[in-house]
């Protein structure tokens, strides 16, 4: 199988199953707040984003045009959402 | 699975979004031997949800090349849904019920004697009828039938000395207990053996 017929697959409907990703964030978030993170809502939120476009940290950044460092903290539960770039807080707003 | 290795914690939202229905294959199965044939959807989901949370919590110790993640973890997602699926066993309502009450039990019979168990037990079964009739042919009275039921009862029981648990109840001493014990069964095998109507009690512990 090729990159591209895998690619086709992988966004087939029929390759997806009704995912409640809603669920998973929420799991996140309580995973993530255990583990000490101070804002992990807005953690959890960038995760799942990142996660359902397949990006690493520093692609995501570069996409975004951001500093992957400030993506990293986000993500690790240290920034507030008051305190994200337009672009990243209006993605956490929106899921 | 490999950016979960490298600590990348958004790719578990890639591996549930994009193979949680393998995950779910998994899970499936391991319903299936747990005697779950019929799951609902949101519970499915839901134990998916838990599975990818594990294998988040374990992925550093996957290597790339080895199993695919859904099976190398396969233990830790049996766990999860042996979890979920519990362990049935009956209710103990009753039972709890009455302990709550401060309900005395009487185990095996509703009767404080033996004496009133054993009347009881002569109208209603008829190889307890045949018991009593033996002992009256060999003369043994209620007393020196009632020491040999109770002593069958706690040897039955496990008591590894029925004569002193029994002697003070009949103000005997142990010795005396198992004398009058002795005697009794030889009585009572003698009749059973002579007499033909008493052939049923031939195996009977009560006159070995």
């Amino acid at each position: 199988m090729n990159a591209a017929v895998a690619h086709a697959r992988r966004r087939h409907p029929s390759a997806r199953w009704p995912a409640p990703i809603d669920g998973l964030r929420q799991r996140m978030t309580q995973y993530l707040a255990l583990h000490g993170a101070r804002h992990p809502a807005v953690a959890a939120s960038l995760l799942e984003v990142r996660g359902r476009v397949g990006c690493d940290v520093d692609e995501f950044a570069h996409r975004l045009g951001i500093e992957p460092d400030l993506l990293r903290r986000a993500e690790a539960g240290e920034v507030s959402a008051a305190r994200l770039p337009g672009r990243l807080r209006r993605m956490v707003s929106s899921t | 699975m490999a950016r979960l290795v490298a600590g990348d914690t958004a790719a578990v939202f890639t591996l549930f979004e994009h193979h949680g229905h393998r995950v779910a294959g998994v899970i499936r199965r391991q319903l299936r031997r747990c005697g779950v044939d019929d799951v609902a959807v949101e519970d499915l989901q839901s134990l998916v949800l838990d599975a990818c949370m594990e294998l988040l919590q374990v992925a550093a110790s996957w290597r790339p090349g080895g199993a695919l993640p859904w099976w190398w973890a396969e233990g830790r997602i049996r766990a999860v849904v042996n979890g979920w699926v519990g362990v049935h066993a009956d209710d103990l309502d009753d039972h709890l019920a009455s302990i709550e009450d401060h309900e005395v039990f009487h185990a095996a019979t509703e009767e404080r004697e033996i004496a009133d168990t054993f009347a009881r037990l002569v109208d209603d079964v008829p190889l307890v009828a045949l018991v009593a009739e033996a002992a009256r042919a060999a003369k043994i009275d209620d007393l020196i039938l009632c020491c040999l039921l109770d002593y069958q009862v706690q040897q039955d029981q496990g008591d590894p000395s029925p004569a002193h648990t029994l002697a003070p109840r009949y103000g005997v001493s142990p010795d005396a207990l198992r004398q009058r014990v002795s005697r009794g069964r030889k009585r009572l095998r003698a009749v059973v053996d002579d007499d033909p109507r008493f052939a049923p009690l031939a195996d009977f512990a009560l006159v070995a």
